[in-house]
């Protein structure tokens, strides 16, 4: 009996298993083609009705809440926002960026580690997003799993908190490596923490020499005129 | 942790192939994964294992194929192999590379009666 799986009839040939009766089916598939099927539909909704949607990755506690919640604040005069955030559980998140104005859609993933193009297809349903407008996709709070699914996203955007340590750019090179914007953030922490900004960036450029650098400090509102201006900039119009 | 996605990704995909050519059992399934992709194998293995039971996969054998990485140097011109994201050109030490091989992620073939 084969001791692999059990059957009556397998043979090994050169170490490799298989049974008599197989038949070699050809299959040559991605494995990401479902999802990516999905994120391409949802970037043509994007496109259609021309809304900038950014994917915004970081570890959990670098601060995207709190940076979206204050962005959506200060410019949220033509209701120009729309928030989908994704956690493992609770509606803290959405709640706490709704005091913004912006309409949010909390999706919870329960045991999975990020977004979907499926996820977010659902949210873009229920969500009846403005034309002309900025939707903000909080990813889960994860520096590694997010970076594999394309949502159909135009940006990628991954913040980093000073706290966390210069050096995350070497360590979690994939979402480093598929961003376009880098975010620093508790900036006013820096005095308090062994944290080399030149060094980080540096890092980051290594993986990834188009990435753009922004810093800022949601405590003390330092470099956040060039994140808006940032945003202005990128805005489909 | 996101191997138990791609296990159920990789079951939904063989499973649609076997239903369309009216195949009983998948005995073995061969994936291609590239150097740089974020996925651990021993995980992969043992969440396909866990997704496959009570299917008509169950059993069957995950056998993974790597592709080693290489990147195109868009300063000296020229094909170097690199180990992660991030590596630079052995030749002129520069950081100007494009990935070309090395983020594959795909099922090849499988073995079914």
């Amino acid at each position: 009996m084969c001791g692999i799986c059990g059957c009556s009839e397998a043979v090994h040939e050169n170490t490799s298993h298989h049974h008599k009766s197989d038949k070699l089916i050809n299959i040559e598939e991605n494995l990401f083609s479902e999802n990516n099927k999905i994120a391409i539909q949802n970037s043509e909704y994007f496109k259609k009705n021309k809304i900038l949607a950014l994917n915004i990755m970081s570890s959990p506690g670098a601060g995207k809440t709190t940076l979206l919640t204050k962005t959506i604040s200060n410019l949220n005069k033509e209701n120009r926002f729309s928030v989908i955030v994704g956690d493992q559980q609770t509606d803290l998140d959405a709640e706490m960026i709704k005091t913004s104005g912006a309409t949010v859609l909390q999706i919870n993933t329960g045991r999975t580690c990020h977004l979907d193009a499926h996820m977010i297809s659902h949210a873009i349903e229920d969500l009846s997003i403005k034309d002309q407008s900025i939707l903000f996709i909080e990813n889960v709070g994860n520096l590694v799993c997010p970076s594999l699914f394309n949502l159909g996203e135009h940006l990628r955007i991954v913040m980093l908190s000073v706290t966390e340590g210069d050096n995350k750019p070497l360590k979690y090179a994939d979402i480093f490596h598929c961003a376009d914007l880098m975010i620093l953030s508790k900036l006013d922490l820096l005095p308090f923490v062994d944290f080399d900004v030149k060094k980080c960036i540096e890092y980051a450029k290594q993986i990834n020499p188009k990435i753009e650098v922004l810093q800022l400090s949601t405590k003390s509102g330092d470099g956040l005129s060039s994140w808006y201006e940032w945003l202005q900039h990128k805005t489909l119009k | 942790m996101h191997e138990i996605w791609l296990s159920k990704q990789i079951l939904q995909l063989i499973t649609k192939t076997a239903k369309d050519r009216k195949l009983k059992k998948v005995n073995k399934v061969i994936i291609e994964i590239g150097q740089l992709v974020a996925v651990d194998k021993l995980s992969l293995t043992f969440g396909f294992d866990l997704v496959a039971k009570g299917t008509i996969a169950e059993n069957a054998l995950l056998e993974i194929k790597d592709t080693f990485a290489e990147a195109f140097c868009e300063k000296c011109t020229k094909k170097v192999s690199i180990m992660n994201y991030g590596d630079n050109c052995s030749i002129c030490n520069g950081y100007s590379l494009k990935i070309i091989k090395g983020d594959e992620f795909k099922v090849l073939s499988m073995e079914a009666e």
